[in-house]
């Protein structure tokens, strides 16, 4: 394997605009509004933001996976290595899916069928994608459960997902996406259904695939934590929009946007004495069916002025973001951005 | 540090074994054994009752002319002096072979018809569950016995029509449950994995939708069983000779007052063929919900 080189590598997903819209009993739902960001390839691509933030529809509208029916309105551009996804036909798509992009589902109690066997799911998309004949599939599959971490991987092969723990399960899961080396991978919030330990154990088995592989990854969580060390760039949404985009280092060094920091104070630290209150956001996320106005953080937002609740404000570069010599740029979506840098870094 | 053990490696059978056994290995209790015992012994009257050591059943001996049961034979004879127990015997045939064909129909076609509505939803949905409702509006045995009329009265033309009839029926625990299943995450992972329509149906739908459906199986062949017998009664079944449950029974309410036992031993075997049938449906069904729930 060639080392990965980091000066210019090709652009691999570049999404431009994406605004998506989805009909809902109250109306329409804006999930996604004006969207813009690039991977390149071997990079991490960590988008944060709360639940019900539009994370994981936009995951979802990339590969074109949201029920055609739900979905009302769809703008702006999605390129896959130099190709329209929105372009492409279902056919087109089928051969995409699972070859060169992969998806990786929040809850691994879900995400396999439960009435077949490990081995038919694995090798499924390398029969599909890659020609394999079933004996072929099926050592690739042991190869494949085996650099997942899973012992006795040639006796797993042909149990059923029930006769799995959640972290083994959500080892298959990772093990099917690898299947066909995605240049792309989405992990939506790959995480959030397993313990602590178990968290861990999946974040390092997903960055080492992803350094031996350069897949770029498309990391999605909650959880600022684990962003924080694994990924190059942070994007965090916040009711459809991208608020604030930067270098990881950047971003904890210098956040600018209210909500980032707000998200930033709100994780609890080993240091903090005890009985210290935790910081939470004060009120709720808003509805995303007929937003009002202006910023959608505003009626939360602390430094909120008149401006705030009136215009929505604009993707803009940070005026200050000369600290770091990368050339990848800090955005922010904030008329009245803090400069605070953060004191006390999480690990 | 001592020598590593190296794990057991265990086949395919084995591993598929030990999952059926996590699912069936909790006891069922008697009652469900006994159930099974009963439907295997009518399963195997049906498939060798050529075979068995048995009186004629279509032979009248005039001198055994409703003789009670334990009297010369075993079960007794019925008004024209023909064997009763070799009559079950061959009569359980009709049953089982109705029973199965009918439900397999009903289930192939229905079950189709409802996966594929349930997971297109759209027009095609509307307009069959709309067809449908006017099926299972109309008087069913009006619907049977005009299907009869029209299709005539041999074995599989019965099946055909009382199979035709269990397609709603199907259609809806097939759509119930596809619907369910779709809104799974594994199925959006497959697609997210480039699997094709076909291949999701097949793959993904179908097999989690086939449990249920063969559960409800073993309930709906108890009804189509008494269905059956209901068309014997009318004499609208298969044709005269041929031995079946219902027929005896409708052979037998002329010698009621006088001999019981021509109408009660038929309807007592089909009394607890269709208990059994239930009993076994039920709990199967209520296994794999479990099941469900447990995942």
């Amino acid at each position: 394997m060639t080392p990965p080189e980091f000066k210019e590598q090709p652009l691999l997903l570049d999404v431009r605009n994406l605004t998506i819209r989805l009909n809902s009993a109250a109306g329409l739902v804006h999930a996604v509004e004006d969207v813009s960001f690039v991977l390149r390839e071997g990079q991490t691509l960590g988008i944060v933001g709360e639940s019900g933030s539009g994370k994981s529809v936009m995951a979802r509208s990339l590969m074109n996976l949201l029920p055609r029916r739900s979905v009302a309105q769809r703008q702006g551009c999605v390129v896959l290595s130099g190709r329209e996804i929105s372009a492409l036909s279902e056919r087109e798509l089928q051969k995409l899916r699972g070859a060169q992009v992969a998806m990786i589902f929040q809850d691994p109690m879900t995400a396999l069928n439960p009435v077949l066997t490990i081995c038919v799911q694995v090798s499924e998309p390398l029969q599909q994608h890659l020609g394999l004949s079933k004996q072929a599939a099926r050592q690739r599959t042991i190869e494949l459960l085996d650099a997942v971490g899973i012992p006795d991987a040639a006796n797993r092969v042909d149990q059923y997902p029930h006769q799995l723990s959640g972290g083994m399960r959500q080892r298959v899961v990772i093990a099917i996406a690898m299947a066909c080396d995605p240049a792309l991978l989405i992990a939506d919030e790959p995480t959030t259904a397993l313990d602590v330990t178990v968290q861990k154990q999946i974040l390092d088995l997903l960055s080492r695939q992803q350094t031996q592989r350069r897949m770029g990854m498309l990391l999605i969580t909650h959880d600022l934590g684990v962003v924080a060390s694994r990924a190059d760039i942070i994007a965090v949404m916040y009711a459809g929009r991208l608020v604030e985009l930067a270098p990881a280092t950047t971003l904890f060094g210098a956040m600018r946007h209210p909500y980032t920091e707000a998200l930033f104070n709100s994780i609890p630290r080993i240091s903090d004495p005890g009985h210290t209150r935790l910081h939470a956001i004060p009120g709720r996320p808003p509805q995303l069916h007929n937003p009002s106005p202006g910023c959608a953080f505003a009626p939360r937002c602390q430094y909120a002025q008149q401006r705030c609740h009136r215009e929505t404000p604009p993707v803009v570069v940070a005026e200050s973001s000369i600290v770091s010599a990368k050339p990848t740029e800090h955005l922010h979506a904030c008329f009245f951005p803090v400069a605070k840098s953060a004191s006390g870094e999480a690990n | 540090m001592p020598a590593k053990k190296r794990p057991k490696i265990e086949s395919k059978a084995q591993n598929f074994a030990r999952a059926l056994q996590q699912v069936f290995g909790r006891g069922f209790g008697p009652g469900f054994w006994l159930a099974v015992f009963w439907l295997v012994i009518v399963a195997f009257c049906a498939m060798f009752a050529d075979w068995l050591p048995l009186r004629d059943p279509l032979d009248p001996v005039i001198a055994n002319r409703l003789d009670g049961p334990l009297s010369g034979s075993l079960l007794g004879a019925d008004g024209l002096g023909r064997d009763i127990f070799s009559r079950l015997v061959h009569g359980s045939r009709v049953s089982v072979v109705i029973g199965l064909t009918a439900v397999t129909i009903g289930m192939i076609v229905g079950g189709a018809l409802g996966i594929i509505a349930g997971y297109f939803r759209g027009h095609f949905e509307r307009a069959l569950m709309a067809v449908l409702d006017v099926i299972l509006a109309f008087p069913w045995l009006v619907l049977l016995l005009a299907l009869v009329a029209f299709i005539g009265q041999s074995l599989f033309a019965i099946s055909i029509a009382i199979g035709f009839l269990w397609i709603p029926a199907y259609a809806r625990v097939a759509r119930a449950n596809t619907l369910s299943v779709v809104q799974r995450e594994y199925v959006l992972a497959a697609k997210a994995m480039g699997a094709s329509t076909t291949r999701i149906l097949v793959r993904e739908v179908l097999p989690n939708v086939v449990l249920p459906l063969l559960a409800y199986g073993l309930v709906a062949m108890g009804l189509v069983i008494i269905v059956e017998s209901a068309l014997a009664f009318l004499g609208l079944s298969v044709e005269a000779p041929q031995p079946t449950w219902g027929g005896m029974i409708s052979e037998g309410k002329r010698h009621l007052a006088t001999a019981v036992h021509v109408a009660l031993i038929p309807s007592i075997t089909m009394f607890l063929t269709v208990l059994s049938l239930n009993f076994v449906g039920d709990r199967l069904r209520s296994r794999f919900d479990v099941k469900e729930s447990n995942l």
